[in-house]
């Protein structure tokens, strides 16, 4: 991995990034980085959804991260190499991404992790497998879940969907093993009012419905139900927290701009639950 | 006193390394009453079995007859080289290990060369008179007993795969983002261990000999804990989060067997996996260790090389396998470890 760009441009509007590159595997993984300015703030990561716009990741989060001293990555997991980069199963986006922090020099620090759509899939299934390595998880309208339940099977659940070979990666097994420090992490989930679209994007069969719900307004709800519940089960207290953005369908730019969530995400937690009670649901 | 240039010329043992070698300034010539850690100046005989030493440098040494070299006085077990006893005659001793380490050697395996003699000169004193020894320059001991998790590497026997599956954990721990300390906790002192554990990533690395110990064989169990403990409160001052520990030689060898019967050291581990080369053996050892509430986390080793023998280890014991590749990968290893967290957060 190299650091193959420094940053050459600075205006009032856009702020350059570091450009990384990680090859430890047989795919590669680039990013935009901010490094930190100050060493006790919590480095964030955001990941982008199916429409691959890390761009406009990085212009919503970078001004905020920025003036908050805090170090930001953004991948960019691109569709030649990372054709399904939701999942983690034969195809290892969560190694990726783990080099990429390393090189980053995030290695040995907790990080916000945040993403958006098909990238909030990836950061809860990430944190499933990683929770020591997340400080707050934060997932943006993911069209489904993997949900905490050991009865449910892979990949709605955690209980296996056949047995797996000797070597097959078990993501189920791994998962259930962290599940207790899973269910003690911090997690903000963020919806639009208007998501409510069953668009082609939107993962859709008889049973994620049933189980899950129609949208992802619904599914988000089910969701933190689901994690407060199975929480309470391992004695833990949940904190999980459901907001809704008034005025914003499917869309990151939309959420940003309009429900100002790059704002709201970099924000601390506590100060979340304080500033947005009236919008925010406690399940 | 001692000439200085004999010093200078002498291929000091890595086993010796925590011994600075401006100490040594004096000699004295009652080699038959050297104990284990004393070091001994001595010049080589004839080259057997270990014809290179491992240097404080890290590198190996060829070694020739004449030469002059700085061992500790140490015993050895080694079923796949030569046991031998910290005794020293001043006719003439047995270089008993590469690392460094002269004694007296009992048996040796069939495959094995007679080991490399060595005419012993005297024990090297410092200004005072008093006979260097390698625990005088351990690591200090902890005021307050490290807390760290503890996960243990142990097995059927020499070259079961322990090492392999220590430095794999190590790196895909690390590449999960732990800090990890990796050590060897009895054994015989070795560079190839710890630098292996070093390119692993480890944070920290450390072994019995940074305790004060040539080799942990037929030392006081109390001394060994006591070491482990040292080494354990190091790793967690220079910031570790975890340690990954290698037992040496198999589960019935003297010390480690007695570490695993010690309630007291195994309240402080919290989980252990067990490389072995076979289902027999798997099914021996989970067995054998099963009398002392041992449970392995899982089974690895040479055995973890074959998928049928894998298969059929995991239907005798109900223990999974995982290989080397299934350590080195970041989400198995944090999983071992929350297994290992969640064991011991039950037992409690």
């Amino acid at each position: 991995m190299f650091d193959f760009t420094s940053p050459s441009r600075t205006d009032s509007n856009r702020i350059a990034p570091h450009r990384l590159l990680s090859k430890a595997g047989k795919t590669r993984l680039s990013g935009r980085f901010l490094p930190g300015a100050e060493p006790d703030a919590t480095p964030l990561i955001a990941l982008h959804g199916i429409s691959r716009n890390a761009r406009a990741l990085w212009e919503a989060f970078a001004p905020g991260a920025q003036a908050s001293g805090r170090a930001m990555l953004v991948p960019r997991f691109d569709a030649a190499n990372w054709p399904q980069f939701q999942r983690i199963s034969k195809a290892r986006p969560d190694l990726a991404l783990l080099d990429l922090i390393q090189h980053s020099a995030l290695n040995g620090q907790r990080l916000d992790l945040f993403g958006f759509s098909g990238g909030a899939q990836l950061a809860h299934r990430f944190a499933m497998l990683y929770p020591h390595r997340v400080a707050c998880l934060h997932l943006a309208a993911p069209g489904w879940y993997c949900l905490p339940d050991l009865q449910k099977a892979w990949p709605q659940g955690l209980c296996h969907a056949a047995r797996p070979g000797l070597r097959t990666f078990d993501m189920a097994a791994l998962s259930r093993s962290q599940l207790s420090s899973y269910l003690a992490l911090p997690v903000r989930i963020w919806v639009g009012a208007d998501d409510v679209a069953r668009d082609a994007s939107l993962r859709q069969s008889a049973d994620i419905d049933a189980t899950q719900g129609h949208t992802r307004l619904d599914r988000a709800f089910t969701y933190a139900k689901a994690f407060a519940r199975a929480a309470q089960t391992w004695g833990i207290t949940p904190n999980i927290e459901v907001t809704v953005l008034p005025g914003c369908g499917h869309d990151f730019t939309q959420c940003a701009q309009v429900g100002g969530l790059a704002a709201r995400v970099l924000q601390e937690p506590n100060s979340i639950i304080r500033t947005y009670t009236k919008e925010t649901i406690t399940c | 006193m001692l000439n200085t240039d004999l010093i200078a010329q002498a291929k000091w043992a890595f086993s010796a390394r925590r011994i600075p070698q401006t100490a040594a300034v004096g000699l004295d010539a009652d080699v038959a009453s050297a104990s284990a850690g004393q070091l001994i100046i001595g010049r080589v005989i004839s080259v057997g079995q270990h014809a290179r030493v491992q240097l404080v440098c890290r590198r190996p040494s060829t070694l020739y007859p004449g030469d002059l070299i700085v061992m500790p006085c140490g015993a050895r077990y080694a079923p796949d080289q030569f046991e031998g006893h910290a005794m020293i005659d001043p006719e003439g001793c047995d270089m008993l290990a590469g690392g460094g380490c002269l004694g007296r050697m009992v048996w040796r395996h069939d495959k094995m060369k007679p080991p490399t003699r060595v005419q012993p000169l005297g024990l090297l004193t410092n200004a005072a008179g008093v006979v260097l020894e390698t625990s005088s320059f351990a690591l200090p001991k902890p005021e307050v007993p490290a807390t760290l998790p503890l996960i243990i590497v142990i097995g059927t026997s020499m070259n079961s795969g322990k090492t392999t599956a220590t430095v794999a954990l190590t790196h895909g721990l690390t590449r999960a983002g732990w800090k990890v300390a990796a050590l060897k906790g009895t054994g015989t002192g070795s560079f190839g261990d710890v630098n292996e554990y070093a390119d692993a990533g480890a944070a920290f690395v450390g072994d019995f000999t940074d305790a004060g110990m040539v080799t942990t064989y037929l030392e006081p169990l109390d001394r060994i804990k006591s070491g482990i403990n040292d080494l354990l409160a190091a790793a967690e001052d220079a910031g570790a989060d975890v340690v990954v520990m290698e037992l040496a030689d198999g589960i019935f060898q003297k010390e480690t067997a007695e570490l695993l019967a010690d309630p007291a050291f195994m309240a402080r581990v919290s989980g252990s996996i067990f490389a072995c080369g076979d289902a027999v053996a798997a099914a021996g050892g989970v067995t054998a260790l099963a009398t002392l509430s041992i449970r392995p986390l899982c089974l690895t080793g040479l055995l973890s090389c074959s998928p049928m023998a894998s298969a059929e280890a995991l239907a005798v014991t109900g223990v999974s396998v995982v290989g080397k590749a299934g350590l080195l990968d970041p989400a198995v290893a944090a999983s071992l470890l929350a297994q290992s967290q969640e064991a011991r957060r039950v037992a409690a």
